[in-house]
């Protein structure tokens, strides 16, 4: 299995809020269902 | 949206959800508004997480053809209206569980824009973590 770590963990994203936040911080928590959307519709 | 209406079965498993879509902030706050949403949604309009990811576009054929045509309108008929682009028209979709050691156990990368697995078995597979 492949682990995120080596993708993009240190990834600094932006939230819906305006907030930023790296990636792992968020992963980290528990396990996680990550959604990639072809939009916002 | 389908995930939201499952979302209890999710947590009831342990799994948060999060989506990441290539919006701006105000467009994302616009679709949780619209539908309800209390997940944690990721704007990536420069594409930086789906290049990551390996999430490609799909080209033309990604979009229009036969199969997505039939999906899409088998889809209206259960009553999902499709939304409006924004960002990468031609971009495709994803799904992946990562479980709490951030191993991706899961993965789905969407052949085309009709291309989505069914949300019972994304629950069989997060099911097979706990």
């Amino acid at each position: 299995m492949m682990r995120l770590g080596e993708i993009a963990a240190d990834a600094i994203v932006r939230l819906s809020d305006g907030s930023e936040v790296v990636l792992s911080e968020l992963l980290h928590q528990g396990n996680t269902l990550f959604v990639f959307l072809r939009h916002f519709g | 949206m389908q995930l939201h209406r499952k979302k209890e079965q999710f947590e009831g498993l342990g799994i948060k959800i999060i989506l990441v879509g290539m919006g701006t902030p105000k467009q994302a706050e616009v679709f949780r508004k619209n539908h309800s949403l209390s997940f944690i949604i990721i704007c990536d309009p420069r594409k930086i997480l789906y290049k990551a990811y390996g999430l490609i576009e799909g080209g033309i054929a990604g979009i229009v053809s036969p199969k997505t045509i039939i999906r899409g309108l088998a889809a209206v008929g259960r009553g999902h209206m499709p939304g409006l682009p924004s960002g990468d028209i031609f971009q495709l979709s994803g799904i992946f569980i990562i479980d709490r050691n951030m191993v991706i156990r899961y993965v789905h990368y969407s052949k085309d824009m009709s291309d989505n697995p069914p949300i019972d078995e994304i629950i069989r597979q997060a099911s097979a973590l706990i």
